[in-house]
């Protein structure tokens, strides 16, 4: 029994990884554009999409295809900003249907191309590890590892990083970051590409794992979105607990009961926490 | 005055953010046909005090009585019900009406918020025959007919101010709560506002109870001051004795206002 | 009003009662049903946009009319006229009840809620398999019955679609110029202000998501008997988001602008008719368009052409 529950809580932590990834840039946009980028789950595919060409298609080295994967699914996401999301930063009402029209326009785009099958990319890593009697497929174990290493990068950049500074500058008063000198459009356009990028990069990590289709990017959009209302809108600590939450209590309700119920009770943890902490379990109340 | 029965009273009123005691036991009344002052140096917590009474914060201990009803409990359109209507700091008006309208919207939801089923629809049909005379009533007593059909959003923050004033009045109220009636005026149009408020009073037979900064325009039109500062009463009297107050000069020595200045 | 304005609303009537009797193109006739059928929904949504809240849930409440309908007349052999009823009661009934709970919230965080909301009534439908049917959803639900003639022919149809779509205008047009209409655009305008003169927002707001949901139910009770068929898929976030594209392009400040809106969007896919994502990417960018350069829609536009001040 401890096998399984082991089991159950090295999947768990490995989605709850992707999560955090997905939040963590969904929440990263919010906090500094009050945006809520409904969107987000599309970056995804488009990660999924662009390792399915540059290492299934062309056979590039897959580290380099999930590398280049994540820049260009970030180039994507600036210019995206720049030319539409600009002017509703802080309207959070339109900047929200804007995303959505972004959404349905980039799933549109991408079927169109693809086409609307699922396809399945080769693994990079193949076989199980044995450890302490546990067997844990590589190709997770790698998603894992190199999930870590991003957000390791992740934290020492908005801790240390002038522009990680900086963006933590803007998203707590941007008038007084202007004051600074710093320029808050430079801000936006940095945020939401990184935000991009964790999406893509999550998606490109994922694509051996499952199938790639111009619809995947819809249930990672869900999970994103009801880690970050656990975490709290805003809150990026928030956003690693919320994933690592969501991904083993997930994990378990799936293995024990199913994975609708396990939907339906993260649903109704999120409606609950709406109405009674908005702010989220670690959030910011503004 | 001190004969006239009790309207608006505090007893231990109290409000907490967190661990911060914003307003500390707090007790007061104001009297039938009182203008009264609340003043205080920056800081002193008459905004929360203001919306503890308007039922925009809840108070976390103590009571609020008007009447004789308690209406601690109660939110903005529950105390507009009771006959209180407040004004706004800044002026605060449907920016895409005229003047005129939004009166006549004052006058309508002041008929609104007496306590009737929602579905009453009779009486939205029956306020139309008298919304036209009071609103004409309104716009004159307060000097805004000229302008009566120009678009709120367009005009002076001296005038919109006023409109502010106007709706309150088109509601029908009993008591007025004024927020900061001077905030942002110049010296005439400050001086037209305490005009205004003297003769609410007298001609209206509304009472009023007003928040400010402007010690000068309080001492000049209020029949009582209270002194607020950090959060609890340091005293109230009439404007002469607050003037001369020892506890009051010296909480506003900070800010630098000469009490006999004004 | 002058008599050429009569005039000209009275050709419309009974041209839009008529053609399907003269063009006798079975397809054309479905578009025109779905025109209807999407214009009643579209304005159901516009009540909500109308005071500022965007809600995601309205294809959930659409699909608990719709399975409302199937059920009472399946499971417990009620005729037509009753489910049909039902499904807007007890849409209008759901958005009471969840209507104090939701309606506190403003801003992001009640599209979040509703978006919630809409997901977890969704799962309802998929995981009750008993009652719902599961993913599969209900087949055979029994077409549209008044004094027991059974509605089958495609112009019958379309004319109950427009009964349909023809009241939800009328009722929206006499509602927003009303006074209910005047309280309804300064909660959205300065809900503050209104609430300190007198007026219990929160009732008025309540009183809009009941008739919002109870027109949603009613499209669902529709669509239930028109297509013999309901299924989750069917009422899902992504058919909120359509209402509101729909919204968006024809312009919010007016029930004619939503009718324009779905009249310009609902046949649309007729023109790509092998390619579903070619519609979808047109909605998309003719969106992004509409929000980038047109924020009043094609009805603002249209009054802009006019020289009219864009009003209600």
């Amino acid at each position: 029994m401890s096998q399984l529950l082991i089991q159950i809580l090295m999947n768990g932590l490995m989605m709850g990884l992707v999560y955090i990834m997905m939040a963590l840039g969904f929440t990263l946009i919010f906090g500094i554009m009050r945006i809520v980028n409904f969107a987000h789950g599309e970056f995804y595919m488009l990660g999924a999409m662009a390792v399915m060409l540059l290492f299934s298609t062309l056979g590039i080295n897959y580290f380099i295809a999930v590398l280049v994967a994540a820049l260009m699914v970030a180039v994507v996401g600036m210019v995206i900003e720049r030319l539409l999301l600009r002017q509703f930063v802080g309207r959070e009402l339109n900047g929200m249907i804007m995303t959505l029209a972004i959404a349905i326009t980039l799933k549109a785009g991408a079927t169109i191309i693809f086409g609307p099958q699922e396809m399945s990319i080769p693994r990079p890593v193949s076989g199980v590890t044995n450890i302490a009697g546990i067997l844990i497929p590589n190709d997770r174990m790698l998603v894992g590892a190199i999930a870590i290493a991003i957000l390791v990068l992740f934290y020492f950049f908005l801790r240390y990083a002038r522009a990680g500074l900086a963006m933590r500058a803007v998203a707590q008063d941007w008038e007084a970051a202007a004051l600074q000198g710093i320029r808050p459009q430079r801000i936006y356009l940095m945020s939401f590409g990184i935000g991009c990028a964790m999406a893509g990069l999550a998606g490109a990590l994922m694509a051996p794992i499952f199938t790639v289709s111009p619809f995947i990017g819809d249930v990672p959009m869900l999970k994103a979105f009801i880690v970050v209302i656990l975490g709290g809108l805003g809150s990026l600590p928030g956003a690693v607990v919320g994933g690592l939450l969501l991904g083993v209590v997930e994990a378990g309700v799936a293995t024990f009961i199913n994975t609708t119920v396990a939907t339906m009770i993260s649903f109704a943890l999120v409606v609950v926490i709406l109405l009674f902490r908005p702010a989220g379990l670690m959030g910011q109340s503004r | 005055m001190t004969d006239n029965p009790i309207m608006l009273e505090l007893s231990g009123v109290t409000k907490q953010f967190g661990g911060l005691t914003a307003i500390g036991d707090v007790s007061f009344s104001t009297r039938k046909g009182e203008i009264f002052g609340i003043i205080g140096p920056n800081g002193a917590g008459k905004s929360t005090l203001f919306n503890l009474i308007t039922g925009t914060y809840p108070a976390s201990k103590g009571d609020i009585t008007y009447k004789g009803e308690n209406i601690t409990k109660l939110g903005p359109e529950g105390v507009a019900a009771k006959g209180i209507v407040r004004t706004f700091q800044s002026a605060t008006v449907f920016g895409n009406k005229s003047l005129q309208e939004n009166i006549r919207l004052g006058y309508l939801f002041g008929q609104l918020s007496v306590p009737r089923r929602f579905a009453d629809r009779s009486l939205l049909s029956s306020a139309r025959a008298t919304a036209e005379t009071v609103t004409d009533d309104v716009l004159a007593f307060c000097g805004l007919a000229d302008d009566r059909e120009r678009i709120a959003g367009e005009l002076a923050y001296g005038v919109q101010k006023t409109l502010g004033v106007a709706m309150a009045i088109a509601a029908g109220p009993t008591q007025m709560l004024m927020d900061e009636p001077a905030a942002g005026l110049n010296p005439v149009e400050t001086q037209e506002m305490g005009e205004l408020i003297r003769r609410i009073r007298a001609e209206r037979g509304i009472d009023v109870v007003l928040v400010e900064h402007d010690v000068g325009m309080v001492t000049r039109i209020c029949d009582r001051i209270l002194v607020l500062d950090r959060g609890q009463v340091l005293a109230i009297d009439v404007p002469e004795a607050i003037q001369k107050h020892p506890d009051v000069i010296e909480a506003y020595l900070g800010a630098d206002i000469d009490l006999h200045q004004v | 009003m002058n008599t050429w304005k009569i005039l000209a609303g009275l050709v419309l009537a009974v041209g839009l009662v008529v053609w399907p009797f003269v063009i006798e193109n079975r397809f054309l006739i479905h578009i025109g049903t779905m025109v209807c059928m999407y214009a009643l929904l579209a304005l159901s949504m516009n009540l909500m946009l109308r005071i500022g809240q965007l809600s995601l849930a309205h294809g959930a409440l659409m699909g608990i009319g719709a399975y409302t309908s199937a059920l009472v007349m399946m499971s417990l052999g009620f005729p037509f006229v009753v489910g049909f009823l039902l499904s807007g009661i007890v849409g209008g009934l759901v958005s009471l009840i969840i209507g104090p709970i939701l309606l506190r919230i403003r801003g992001v965080y009640f599209v979040l809620l509703t978006f919630a909301f809409g997901e977890i009534v969704l799962l309802t439908f998929i995981e009750w398999v008993d009652v719902f049917g599961g993913v599969n959803g209900i087949f055979g639900v029994p077409r549209a019955q008044i004094f027991g003639y059974v509605i089958k022919d495609r112009s019958l149809s379309y004319l109950m679609a427009l009964a349909m779509a023809a009241g939800g205008f009328f009722l929206l047009r006499a509602l927003y110029r009303s006074e209910f209409g005047a309280i309804m655009e300064t909660l959205e305008d300065d809900e503050e202000l209104a609430r300190s003169l007198g007026v219990n927002a929160m009732s008025y707001r309540l009183a809009v998501f009941v008739l919002s949901g109870a027109m949603a139910g009613f499209a669902g009770g529709f669509y239930a008997s028109y297509f013999t068929f309901v299924s989750p898929g069917e009422f899902n976030f992504w058919t909120a988001v359509n209402l509101i594209v729909i919204n968006v392009l024809g312009g919010i400040a007016s029930p004619v602008g939503v009718i324009l809106g779905a009249l310009i969007l609902v046949p649309l896919p007729e023109l790509f008719r092998d390619a579903v994502q070619y519609q979808v990417l047109f909605y998309g960018l003719a969106l992004i368009v509409f929000l980038k350069f047109m924020p009043d829609g094609l009805y603002g536009l249209i009054r802009k052409m006019r020289g009219k001040r864009n009003d209600r």
